[in-house]
């Protein structure tokens, strides 16, 4: 176990660390951010002493040497914009991303597992219908059409709940289902489908024909059983959320780490780029870490 | 069943495989009404962006201020017009050019790089092994809009290099998957027996390997049409879309955002439009799987 | 939803004692004005409990002299006072606010504090040193401040009193009146308790609002300054909202859940003039956009003046702010908009004639269709940007000039015109620009950064004009070199934008052309 979490916590550093080598590269060749930063009145020289200054002028790989001399020792950089560390800014916006992901999380979980069980234990009934229409919908919508129909009509038409902004209870309603509508649907399709594939197997028949009630087979048998498939589900899907929260935060303006990130990258301010990096390839590393383990929880066959 | 079952007596069992598969999908397509529904949907739609240009007048794009925001089904305009007073239908027709481009031809092209890399991968091991594994841990670990607009930002607006992001981004899965396929594949008798008797690797490959991983391949190929799709739209959505005055479904939702409160057609109709495509390319896809290979879970 | 945001409170509060003689001067609404108040004593106790205002984003910074950037001087301008100030009554020129501006001599001016009342948030009062430790930290450029190259001619700052001194500059610097007016005293002995970093944090102004929170990528509130030196403050609290979509913005609006949204697109004015919560408040900016005709680069078409006045006469810029704009732009006739104080009144409008324009193109022997320039453009960063470069590109097709626009994300848009490498014609927006040298000499001076145009002539004038102290004067060469400009066909001349507010029906506002969005004289209606 414990030689286990060594290895995941090295190979989490090696992916840390080539893709901020990957991402340092790319954002660079975009560009530096001095123009967008630089009042429009700026002469030609006030601008190459800015960017003699801080250092864009140097060869890229002096820069990146720098940059990584730094980051091992914790230091991501100043925004250029907003001249405070790159990684508070970040930190800042961690919790909204994961309050977001986590109550999306909550619900595809209390809706599209269900779901999925009825249209499974139903199959072929007005349920399961229901269940495969939400699941392939849900993949066809495109997160930024949905929040802003759900927009249009509950905040817009029926005035119910507020546009966007993050503060009460109310405000992370639109949000996160539109968040969720994605992975309810694949976790809707993914319960279905591994429990028609349990419930076909011999030793339910067998538990079946010993006579159990139905309802113990689907909770002592059945569930367990798919309970393995939603954990590696869920590892995944942690890494879906936080991708699908990048546009859904746009829409809503939800504080968070996505909407920080494109912005930084539409203005350029490579510090705080960076430092979303390192923080999403923890999210990941970590994601996978907990699915490991409970994976290994729910099937003890697997050992760390 | 699966195909790799069914394959396992050899190569030159390929013609029957074949034979086996189209017969298979043709009897399960006359009973899923969904999916002979979808289909036929996309082969409209695949021959409406083939034909748009004939069938769309040229001036399509030049502004009208005369008629700018007019409703649907008004002076014979099925889906309105826009803030130029450009027919919104005649661009929906040219926008399924754009949208079916950027599916099909960013699955083709990131399959036909990601395919070979993960059988070499999968085939040889060692170093490449090692570095294409590292690739998807990192690919994975920054989330794929986001690597998209960074390559965007990059190499700037424009259809093509769209194509080139969403290939970038997305030729990993293909070769992820395409590995572990070959992983289970290369340990086959008939690929060891291939192997002795002296077949060259890349006729190992081609006429071995492939046909025994292909089917995997095609189902995550038409589900992944869907998601670049939709990954267009969401580009174009944050800002990193298609040079106007293209007509792209997604950039003419994210110019439609301006009017949502006096135009809601101008995003709604071209939003249905993607939503429905992409619809249909996921039935399509469940249908592909539940058919050729029900383990497959994506 | 959240209705109650908006109820008018009856607390009553007490008036301060002075009102100040510049503010009566300045004509700024004063609440304890007389007659008025006297007789509808009640009216004047009404209050608005809270304004919200929605910005695109967060200040950059609190801290003030540092960045320019017009959310983050927004935000820091109801906290802190400007030293002079644009006045409306006055043409837009710029006038006094904290201070009065004098002229010593050509390299020496003197400001004086318009009052000996005026304190910071902190309590501690103003003084002329609060003046110079603003300078001495812009001035440092350890400090990175956008200022330092603004400021940089102030050579030496002499304290006389405490209501007054004096800033030497190095050379002539007529500008001085409007770099002045950037500038925000800050509270000399905070600093000095507390340092420039825990200031930052916590600002502590003179301004009518008091800051409370700043919740980063939320909203920023700050509370009324009952002791406000000017006037009356009749706004409990205001808010700032942090909503990068537009979409947003306005949905939140017609639901009553803010009080003030810039830029409502033309097209959604109908829609806030129908809600029952809110109206529309537009004003030509003083913010102008033009296409650059390039003509400082040897392998530009537009070397041909032929072709700049071609450009000019086959533009149909009336129809386009009548079919795009919905008449909510202003056209321009020259280089500098009708709202600019030294503007040259006497340049009118190219007409559209696109025989004239044909027959040019022909003289600087072109086919129809032969020539074909690239434009590149901003998306989404001016109003109907995107619209207005397909209009223009679609109007000179019809006189035989196919342009092929190129649509760039901001950074790289910016960093083509600096670099040189555009097509021959670049879109782009100015401003705000309420004085001749802060675009003449920026845009029409070849080699500074964002100029597409050079003119040998011109740029002696304006080397002139930049150091002339004597305002009628150096009127004179700024109206020449409007003309000549004009007639050079430096630009495709467009027009002013507007600047479209909603806003909320319970709150007194109006807007400015100088995009000073400031609630400090903010009123509930009547």
């Amino acid at each position: 176990m414990r030689g286990y979490l060594l290895g995941r916590l090295v190979s989490g550093i090696i992916v840390i660390f080539l893709a901020l080598t990957a991402v340092f590269f790319m954002v660079r060749a975009s560009g530096d951010p001095v123009l967008l930063f630089a009042p429009l009145d700026t002469s030609l020289e006030g601008i190459e002493a800015i960017r003699e200054r801080m250092g864009f002028n140097d060869p890229l790989v002096v820069q990146y040497a720098r940059f990584i001399g730094d980051a091992v020792q914790g230091d991501f950089g100043d925004s250029t914009r907003e001249r405070r560390p790159a990684m508070e800014i970040v930190l800042e916006r961690l919790p909204a991303t994961l309050q977001l992901g986590g109550v999306a999380l909550l619900i595809s979980l209390t809706v599209g597992i269900p779901l999925g069980i009825l249209s499974a234990t139903r199959h072929g009934s007005g349920w399961d219908k229901l269940a495969r229409v939400i699941s392939v919908a849900g993949q066809a919508v495109p997160g930024f059409w949905l929040g802003l129909l759900l927009i249009l009509f509950f905040s817009v038409r029926l005035n119910w709940l507020p546009t966007s902004g993050r503060g009460g209870f109310d405000h992370i309603i639109l949000p996160s289902v539109t968040l969720a509508a994605l992975s309810t649907a694949r976790y809707a399709r993914l319960t279905r489908s591994t429990m028609l594939d349990v419930l076909g197997q011999d030793y339910i028949r067998t538990a079946k024909a010993k006579g159990l009630g139905d309802r113990i087979i689907l909770w002592r048998h059945a569930l367990k059983n798919a309970s393995v498939s939603l954990i590696t589900l869920t590892g995944l899907e942690i890494g879906r959320l936080i991708e699908g929260a990048v546009v859904v935060e746009q829409v809503f303006a939800w504080p968070g780490m996505g909407r920080v990130t494109v912005q930084a990258l539409l203005n350029r301010d490579f510090a705080v780029v960076m430092a979303a990096v390192v923080l999403f390839a923890a999210m990941y590393t970590i994601a996978n870490l907990l699915a490991d383990i409970a994976y290994g929880w729910a099937n003890p066959q697997v050992r760390l | 069943m699966s195909t790799a079952t069914l394959s396992s007596a050899g190569g030159n069992r390929e013609f029957t495989r074949q034979v086996n598969r189209q017969n298979r999908l043709l009897r399960s397509l006359r009973k899923d009404w969904w999916a002979m529904g979808s289909l036929a949907f996309l082969v409209i739609v695949t021959l409406v962006a083939i034909f748009s240009t004939w069938i769309v007048p040229d001036s399509i794009n030049d502004p009208n201020f005369g008629a700018r925001l007019v409703p649907p089904l008004t002076d014979g305009y099925i889906a309105g017009t826009d803030q130029l007073g450009r027919d919104v239908w005649g661009r929906m027709l040219l926008g399924a050019r754009v949208s079916l481009t950027v599916g099909f031809v960013t699955v083709i092209c990131a399959a036909l790089i990601g395919v070979p890399i993960g059988m070499l991968a999968g085939y040889f091991g060692g170093w490449l092994d090692v570095i294409l594994m590292r690739l998807v841990d990192v690919q994975l670990s920054f989330p794929f809009i986001l690597l998209a607009l960074t390559i965007n930002a990059i190499l700037g607006l424009g259809l093509r290099n769209i194509i080139i992001t969403l290939v970038i981004a997305g030729w990993i899965e293909y070769a992820r998957v395409a590995r572990g396929e070959t992983l289970v594949v290369r340990e086959k008798e008939f690929v060891q027996a291939a192997h002795l008797t002296g077949c060259g690797s890349p006729r190992i490959f081609v006429r071995h390997i492939l046909p025994n991983i292909i089917t995997p391949l095609i189902v995550i190929g038409t589900l992944q049409v869907a998601r670049f799709i939709i990954a267009e739209a969401s580009i174009s959505f944050l800002g990193f879309g298609v040079q106007p005055p293209t007509a792209a479904w997604g950039s003419m939702v994210s110019e439609g955002l301006d009017y949502i409160f006096s135009a809601w057609w101008l995003i709604t109709l071209p939003g249905l439009a993607l939503a429905f495509v992409a619809l249909a390319v996921n039935i399509t896809g469940d249908w592909l799987r539940d058919t050729l290979d029900p383990r497959i879970n994506t | 939803m959240t209705q109650s945001k908006m109820n008018l409170s009856r607390r009553s509060f007490t008036k301060t004692a002075a009102v100040p003689l510049g503010a009566m001067a300045l004509g700024m609404p004063v609440a304890g004005s007389l007659g008025y108040g006297v007789l509808n004593a009640s009216a004047q106790e009404e209050m608005l409990e809270q304004v919200v205002i929605a910005l695109g984003s967060d200040p950059l910074t609190l801290m003030p002299n540092a960045i320019v950037d017009w959310t983050t001087g927004i935000q820091i301008a109801h906290m802190y006072d400007r030293t002079l100030l644009r006045d409306p009554e006055q043409n837009y020129e710029v006038g006094p606010w904290l201070c009065e501006l004098t002229n010593i001599d050509d390299l020496t001016w003197e400001l004086t504090l318009v009052s000996p009342d005026i304190t910071f948030h902190s309590g501690n009062p103003l003084t002329a040193t609060d003046f110079q430790t603003a300078i001495d930290w812009a001035l440092d450029p350890a400090n990175e401040s956008h200022y330092l190259e603004r400021w940089e001619q102030f050579s030496e700052i002499t304290i006389v009193d405490d209501m007054t001194f004096r800033i030497g500059t190095t050379d002539p610097f007529p500008l001085i009146a409007e770099r002045l007016a950037e500038l925000h005293p800050v509270d000399t002995v905070l600093i000095d308790e507390i340092g420039w970093e825990a200031y930052a944090e916590a600002p502590s102004g003179t301004g009518p609002f008091r800051f409370v929170e700043w919740t980063r990528g939320q909203n920023l509130l700050a509370e009324r300054n009952e002791n406000y030196w000017h006037n009356d403050v009749n706004v409990e609290e205001v808010e700032f909202r942090f909503m990068p979509e537009f979409s947003s913005r306005m949905a939140a609006l017609l639901a009553d859940e803010l009080d003030i949204v810039k830029d409502i697109p033309v097209d959604s004015i109908s829609n806030v003039e129908e809600s029952d919560n809110a109206r529309i408040a537009a004003i030509p900016s003083s913010r102008v956009n033009y296409v650059a005709l390039v003509n400082n680069r040897e392998d530009s078409v537009f070397n041909d003046i032929r072709l700049r006045q071609a450009v000019n006469y086959g533009v149909d810029v009336d129809g386009i702010i009548a079919g795009i704009f919905q008449g909510q732009a202003t056209r321009m006739a020259g280089s500098l908009s009708a709202l600019n104080p030294e503007v040259n009144t006497e340049i009118e409008p190219y007409p559209y004639d696109p025989e004239r324009a044909r027959e040019l193109i022909a003289e600087a022997g072109y086919e129809p269709g032969e020539l074909t320039v690239t434009m590149d453009a901003p998306q989404g960063r001016y109003p109907m940007d995107t619209d207005a470069a397909l209009a223009i590109s679609a109007s000179l097709g019809e006189v035989g000039i196919n342009v092929e626009i190129l649509y760039n994300e901001w950074g790289t848009h910016l960093e083509k015109i600096v670099g040189r490498n555009t097509g021959d014609m670049f879109y782009l927006g100015w401003g705000p620009a309420l004085d001749a040298y802060g675009t003449l000499a920026f845009l029409f001076v070849g080699d500074s950064t964002y100029s597409g145009y050079t003119n040998p002539e011109v740029e002696e004038l304006i080397a002139e004009a930049t150091v002339l102290v004597d305002a009628e004067a150096r009127q004179e060469i700024w109206d020449q070199v409007q003309q000549m400009v004009y007639e050079d066909a430096g630009w495709l001349f467009l027009w002013q934008q507007h600047d479209i507010y909603g806003v909320s029906n319970e709150v007194a506002w109006e807007p400015r052309p100088d995009e000073f969005m400031w609630m400090g004289s903010a009123e509930p209606s009547v």
